[in-house]
């Protein structure tokens, strides 16, 4: 089944012409793609900050990739989440063909829509610490811990003169913002933005975490029967997206097309997402409702699957609602088990798999999963299991605050 | 640039030092200013504009289940949702979007959780406080509490995140996301923040700023039946950074701002009036009100409300230029109820005054 286009009138299609990624296993979306396929396993002992009194003390954390034009003192002043997002952005611009020899974005107005849940935080940490002593917090620390400025690093690395919205939705925020960023083109009120979201592990966060004894001191183990808790992870994923017919005018070729969005809320409970999973489902039916497609569709499912007893049981429930009791198709898994879990980050690198799984036909397996919960057996991808044509692929998250969001990618030839 | 379709106001919120309602905002009843003290040094003192807290009203939101862990900020917020969705039924809030805007958030949970496991040890970390750092933690509380139905979104950003909500509001609208939209903004006022505001010179006795607390909402909708006021938001906000980068950008709104429409001052007390007056002297003076200090996104949406109400037969159209403290500038047109088809290129029937 393909998506219908270009009809006179209608909304304008959105088109994936860029994307990137930084992640614990790799520092640009190819390489980390193919070590989530290989099964490779981002967790590591966590030396960015003291984990003494923790019961967890892994996480999945990344490498910073080089930012060659970019001098010592410069970087210095960089939060490490403007470390993961410029390369990851660079990345998307530089395959989007936006960007000239002196890395400069050519086009300086495109928007961003931009994700996070905590923005400089090692920043705001340091500035906490030094009030805590009872001396004055230095700007340097407070100048640059607001995501606003996260923002701004984008802008001055790319030229970027455009506007910037900052969405935190907690660990949907990566897919809102590029569902946000479609919504600026449906609309007709962008042609073409940059959207994606970053975040950076963080003492705070940690602890906060491994306070609320979800984090897994064991394997990350998304639907297993066995899981014990959720990996932190860390990186930046980024699309480039424009209308079909600004890519087209510009010769761009659209890796593929983003046909729908939903997004839900769960008022349930701040931190539990209501056992039905109600609005994860009203969330997927609006997005499939938007493309005019049925839900056997989609052929590849990248899902939130965090590892944690109430999150999986509940998301679990929801596809066997959604799919039908026994379903094999949409193939199934989350990703998490290998990056961890990047929060605000998470849906925008978990959307870039979805558009590569698109785009090669390659499946991400389910790995660490040995004894899968029943709602899902039939459905979860297996090691080796051998690639095939998809023309839809989706990307679901789901997040504190009962936000539920789900991108749908579908192919375009 | 400002042929966008106009949205409808159908209802407004405010919590603000000077009072509960937007009727308070029109004029400060008493002083508002208060003192208080930095975190890192008590005994030093700036003054701050707080909300009274010793209200009565604010018992039903303390004693609310759901915000029994949540601080001023999440209380603010639900406050002025509470306000602008009188009337609106049961069935109705099932398709109402929110977007609520902050800049600090819950800055003083965060400063808590940090302090406690930092003084007592990490294995001793509060797992009651954390979720309450998280930015949407206020957003999803206030959207339970005043049971919508329809999408959430919460942004990060100064004043001009008040207009990004206001964009986001629209499309939402447009697309048929949801039939309304709360566009709401929280801001608090701690120890904490004031210790920031400190180390950006933000408080250094030659500015004028002060920083300020409360809520402020809008009901948005398409249709204009019942409207108080119809509002288009700018079709672009401007970045900067430094200095230099913030004159060229004002410049640049400057430049944008359709000429002839009275411009409502929103800098007059703060740090970038000097600006503002240069830069729209030659342009009508829709006024202003006294000043309630400085609260990002709720600053933006008290000037909107206070704006609105200076529209008038004789005055259909102002202009709202938006300074955003942090990052980005932008702009708001305000336009009577009813009259949107006019615009500065299409005058109404009576001139502006």
């Amino acid at each position: 089944m393909r998506v219908v286009i270009s009809k006179r009138g209608a909304k304008p299609a959105v088109a994936v012409t860029g994307m990137g990624a930084v992640t614990a296993l790799g520092g640009d979306a190819f390489s980390s793609w193919k070590r989530v396929l290989e099964g490779s396993d981002g967790t590591r002992p966590v030396d960015l900050f003291e984990t003494e009194g923790c019961r967890c003390r892994s996480a999945a954390q990344a490498a910073i990739p080089l930012l060659p034009s970019r001098t010592s003192a410069e970087l210095r002043r960089l939060p490490r989440t403007s470390r993961f997002a410029i390369p990851a952005a660079w990345e998307a611009l530089a395959q989007a063909d936006l960007l000239i020899a002196n890395g400069q974005a050519k086009l300086p107005q495109i928007p961003l829509c931009l994700a996070t849940t905590e923005g400089g935080m090692e920043f705001g940490e340091r500035f906490l610490e030094e009030i805590l002593a009872g001396r004055k917090g230095r700007l340097r620390w407070v100048g640059r811990y607001q995501p606003e400025q996260q923002a701004i690093d984008l802008q001055r690395c790319f030229g970027l003169c455009g506007r910037s919205v900052v969405i935190a939705n907690s660990c949907s925020s990566g897919a809102d913002a590029l569902g946000y960023a479609a919504q600026l083109i449906w609309s007709g009120e962008a042609a073409c933005v940059l959207a994606g979201g970053f975040e950076a592990l963080a003492e705070t966060v940690f602890v906060g975490f491994d306070s609320l004894r979800i984090l897994t001191t064991e394997r990350c183990a998304p639907f297993d029967r066995g899981r014990s808790g959720l990996l932190l992870g860390e990186g930046a994923g980024f699309l480039v997206l424009e209308s079909l017919e600004h890519a087209l005018s510009r010769r761009a070729r659209p890796l593929c097309l983003l046909t729908g969005y939903g997004q839900a809320t769960d008022r349930y409970h701040l931190t539990q997402p209501s056992p039905d999973g109600g609005a994860l489902c009203q969330a997927m039916e609006s997005a499939l409702a938007q493309a005019k497609l049925p839900r056997e569709a989609v052929g590849y499912l990248n899902a939130h699957g965090t590892g944690t007893s109430l999150n999986d049981e509940a998301e679990a429930r929801a596809y066997s609602r959604f799919f039908g009791a026994g379903w094999q198709t949409p193939r199934m898994s989350s990703t998490k088990a290998m990056i961890g879990h990047a929060l605000g980050a998470a849906g925008a690198i978990e959307a870039v798999f979805s558009v590569l799984a698109l785009s090669t036909g390659q499946l991400p397996p389910q790995w660490n999963t040995p004894d899968p919960l029943p709602e899902v057996e039939q459905a979860l991808v297996r090691p080796l299991e051998s690639s095939r044509p998809l023309n839809h692929t989706m990307s679901v998250n789901v997040g504190f605050g009962g936000s539920n969001a789900a991108l749908l990618f579908s192919r375009y030839d | 640039m400002t042929d966008r379709s106009p949205l409808h106001v159908s209802a407004v919120g405010v919590v603000s030092p000077a009072g509960l309602g937007a009727e308070q905002l029109a004029q400060l009843h008493r002083p508002a200013e208060k003192e208080m003290g930095l975190s890192s040094s008590p005994s030093r003192s700036f003054p701050v504009f707080l909300v009274d807290r010793s209200d009565p009203r604010w018992n039903t939101w303390a004693a609310e289940p759901r915000l029994r862990r949540a601080g001023g900020l999440a209380q603010f917020l639900v406050e002025a949702i509470h306000q602008v969705l009188f009337g609106v039924s049961e069935q109705e809030r099932s398709r109402v979007g929110l977007i609520a805007v902050f800049n600090n958030g819950s800055i003083a949970h965060t400063a808590r959780f940090f302090a406690g496991y930092r003084g007592q040890g990490r294995r001793f970390a509060s797992p009651l406080f954390f979720p309450e750092t998280v930015y949407n933690a206020a957003t999803s509380h206030a959207a339970a509490v005043c049971g919508l139905g329809g999408p959430t979104c919460s942004l990060v950003g100064d004043e001009s995140a008040w207009v990004e909500g206001i964009r986001m509001a629209r499309i939402w609208l447009e697309l048929g996301r949801a039939t309304m939209a709360v566009v709401a903004a929280a801001e608090e006022v701690t120890s904490v923040s004031l210790d920031a505001f400190h180390s950006a010179r933000w408080l250094r006795k030659s500015r004028p700023f002060r920083p300020s607390e409360g809520s402020a909402a809008l009901l948005l909708t398409t249709r204009p039946q019942d409207a108080l006021f119809a509002l288009v938001d700018a079709p672009t906000s401007f970045p900067y950074r430094s200095q230099e980068e913030l004159a060229s950008a004002a410049a640049k709104l400057a430049c944008e701002l359709p000429p002839g429409i009275p411009v409502y001052h929103t800098a007059e007390a703060s740090w970038l009036g000097s600006l503002e007056k240069t830069l729209f002297r030659q342009m009508p003076s829709a006024g202003s009100f006294p000043y309630l200090g400085e609260a990002f996104a709720v600053s933006a949406g008290w000037h909107t409300i206070r704006a609105a109400s200076l529209l008038s037969e004789r005055r259909r159209e102002i202009l709202l230029p938006l300074w955003g403290s942090i990052h980005q500038l932008s702009w708001l047109h305000l336009r009577l109820a009813g009259d949107v088809g006019a615009t500065a290129a299409n005058p109404p029937s009576e001139p502006i005054q």
